[in-house]
């Protein structure tokens, strides 16, 4: 028997049809959840989003290391605190000239909705230029360059589609056995028509470049790596969580955390973030790990927050942490599928009253 | 360690303790003096009046710690600790105490420490003080302990499997080549015998003594003399790859930007995923180090490999990306030199004993 307690406003008399209505909803919803295919799936979501994070990190590492046309990392989720639909990194040369790059671990074959993702980010750029300039850059903007960065198995598709719709927008590709960053300057099958100038294919050509030159020979089989910067704001929730897995401590068989060392964890993360969003994520966050029970409150312990988990090393805790959000999406997908069946209980009485009304 | 109040260097100090024999190890039975060699920041010493107590005894200090016995009776252990001669960025540490006293009272606080790293003797500066030693002539190895290194050794029986021989017997310096050959180990620990000397050395900057008389204690500076050379280039690379941030101007607004001088490890052999696997676990509670990896790439096929790597001992992080070739290092806020030494040291070990650390050179730099 699915125990289900009917809303309030519902007359008693139709209690049992409501519960027999969500119970032949809930039921046949329940058997065809496939609770492990789920939680593969969000294995997957995992390493996707790792993937994404290392991708953003090779695209920046030779920034943060030499400054290439005096190039460097500036920030991750530029305009994120606006909620505004944003590229993943932005570099600036401290000078007024800037690179906007969004970062895609996988692109399907027809990469044409992320290339007009990207042409709608770059609107938004536009748009809030004046913005940028005085929260991000303290200058004019002199140019503003776009970025798809990509692994190289669809590097060249990726380059070959941005320019073959002549856009103004850089491939990066990034090589993961090798750990190099290069340009892709792969000219398309075909040239679109509307290019201006006589040689079309100099054009692209041109299209494909960096306008500093110099700045493309830097980006020829450059060596990176990973780990140069954390990019917190906008990533997914799980990875968010990974903070706790660094920042917490240990004595005997008790692991646990403050709120600062979350703070500071995320502080490096957000980097030039104003101290109030830093606040504020850092405040969702441990709201987060309450929920799916990593975090409990700690009265008269050593620290804020219990960290739980039954393993005391960092591997261990990264496993917990994995293992609850997993089981607390299963749980939260499980929800949704309550609420659906609710309402569906809730629509069939009232047809059912309005009927006995005729 | 009984040796009267004076003000001595750490020369003058091993001279006062041949002298004295009988007086300095009176409390002991046997008559071991164990060095431990260390590599530090040049102001090592500003903290250890905290956790010890301590007594001056000019450039070196006698410091105290309390630790339970083998008959869990409360004891108290002594340690002489100084500069080695001029380089104040080496530091040795001379006892009578036993191991276990040495394990309680002194390693473990020495290990979570961020500006003290043991000094690993390279395996190919290790095989050079071994040939030293065996100049002398009529010397006879007496006890050894061998790993399997593949780049150092060729090994005719299984050769891929990992290993390690522990042999006591007086033929020890044919047992050495034997082993060599036969299973591709090399010495990291050799004991020395001979008429008036008695020497014990091990790759991880720890001699024993075993005789007290200045032959014994020449032969021992001699060695060290013979790497300290490499120990201080080692120093000086980990201490540049650091994380920093920067604050610059940007206009009117000041913004911090990150900057990262990185590491690389060169490999002399092909970083294989085996390796790397074997690698992430053979680093975790080994001998005193312990590395965790975190958010690990280890993709099947070729290799991809990379992580989040913490020392555990002086929460100490920093991040690696290898290719078969190399890996990179990149170092963040809280990485500090110790951490990068010994994980260089395991990397050593593990993975390709000619493997050569130095900084990243960015193909990218203008």
């Amino acid at each position: 028997m699915v125990n289900i307690e009917p809303p309030s406003d519902l007359p008693d008399h139709h209690t049992s049809d409501f519960r027999s209505a969500y119970q032949e909803c809930i039921i046949p919803k329940n058997r065809d959840f496939d609770r492990e295919g789920y939680k593969e799936d969000l294995e997957n979501f995992i390493d996707q989003e790792r993937e994404h994070r290392r991708l953003i990190n090779f695209c920046v590492f030779p920034f943060v290391q030499s400054a290439p046309e005096g190039y460097q990392f500036v920030r991750a989720d530029p305009l994120e605190e606006c909620g505004v639909k944003n590229f993943d990194f932005l570099l600036h040369d401290l000078e007024g000239k800037v690179i906007f790059g969004e970062a895609k671990a996988s692109l399907p074959t027809n990469v044409g909705s992320e290339i007009n993702d990207l042409l709608e980010q770059r609107e938004a750029v536009e748009e809030w230029q004046d913005y940028i300039e005085e929260n991000y850059l303290g200058r004019e903007m002199v140019f503003a360059e776009y970025v798809l960065a990509t692994y190289d198995n669809y590097a060249t598709t990726a380059s070959r589609k941005v320019l073959a719709r002549g856009e103004d927008v850089k491939v990066w590709g990034v090589n993961r056995t090798e750990k190099e960053l290069n340009i892709k300057k792969s000219l398309p099958d075909e040239t679109p028509d509307n290019l201006p100038g006589d040689d079309p294919i100099a054009e692209l050509s041109k299209l494909a470049k960096h306008s500093i030159g110099s700045l493309n020979s830097a980006l020829e089989n450059c060596e990176t790596a990973t780990g140069a910067v954390n990019v917190l704001p906008e990533s997914a929730d799980i990875d968010q969580l990974r903070v706790i897995t660094r920042a917490y401590s240990s004595r005997g068989r008790d692991t646990f955390i403050g709120r600062l060392d979350i703070r500071r964890e995320i502080k490096a993360g957000a980097r030039n973030y104003g101290s109030e969003r830093i606040d504020e994520i850092t405040d969702e966050l441990i709201e987060l790990g309450q929920e799916i029970g990593l975090l409990r409150d700690w009265e008269d312990g050593p620290s804020d927050y219990r960290v739980v988990s039954q393993y005391t090393s960092r591997k261990g805790i990264e496993k917990t942490l994995k293992k609850k959000w997993k089981e607390h999406k299963v749980k939260e997908r499980y929800s949704k599928m309550q609420e659906a069946c609710r309402e569906y209980a809730r629509k069939k009485v009232g047809e059912q009253t309005q009927l006995s009304e005729f | 360690m009984e040796i009267e109040q004076g003000s001595f260097t750490l020369e003058q100090l091993c001279q006062e303790v041949i002298d004295h024999t009988e007086s300095a190890f009176e409390q002991y039975h046997v008559k071991h003096l164990k060095f431990y060699f260390y590599i530090a920041d040049e102001d090592w010493n500003s903290n250890f009046p905290d956790r010890y107590e301590t007594q001056n005894y000019g450039e070196m200090t006698k410091v105290s710690a309390e630790y339970t016995n083998r008959f869990g009776a409360e004891d108290r252990a002594d340690f002489f600790i100084g500069p080695y001669g001029d380089e104040s960025e080496i530091i040795t540490i001379l006892t009578a105490e036993t191991q276990e006293a040495i394990d309680q009272a002194l390693l473990p606080m020495l290990g979570r420490r961020d500006d003290i790293s043991l000094m690993p003797i390279m395996l190919e500066d290790f095989q050079r003080m071994n040939e030293l030693v065996l100049e002398h002539n009529d010397v006879r190895i007496t006890e050894f302990k061998s790993e399997r290194v593949p780049d150092l050794a060729e090994a005719e029986i299984r050769p891929s499997v990992q290993r390690s021989i522990e042999y006591k017997g007086r033929d020890g310096k044919e047992a050495i080549e034997e082993l060599r050959s036969g299973y591709g180990v090399v010495p990291v620990r050799i004991q020395y015998e001979h008429q008036n000397l008695s020497l014990k050395i091990d790759s991880r900057g720890k001699f024993t003594l075993k005789k007290i008389n200045s032959k014994n204690f020449d032969l021992l500076f001699e060695l060290v003399e013979e790497v300290i050379e490499n120990v201080l280039e080692l120093k000086d690379i980990t201490q540049e790859i650091r994380f920093t941030e920067e604050e610059v101007e940007s206009g009117n607004l000041s913004i911090t930007v990150p900057k990262v001088e990185a590491g690389e490890v060169t490999f002399d052999r092909e970083f294989t995923r085996v390796l790397a696997e074997d690698f992430v676990e053979g680093t975790r509670n080994r001998d005193r180090v312990d590395f965790s990896f975190t958010d690990v790439t280890m993709q099947a096929g070729s290799l991809d490999f990379s992580a989040q790597v913490v020392d555990e001992n002086r929460n100490s992080f920093f991040n690696i990306s290898a290719t078969a070739d190399e890996m990179r290092i990149v170092p963040e806020t809280n990485c500090s030199f110790p951490s990068l030494i010994e994980f260089y040291f395991c990397v050593l070990q593990l993975v390709d004993g000619s493997a050569e650390l130095d900084l990243h050179n960015s193909q990218t730099a203008t």
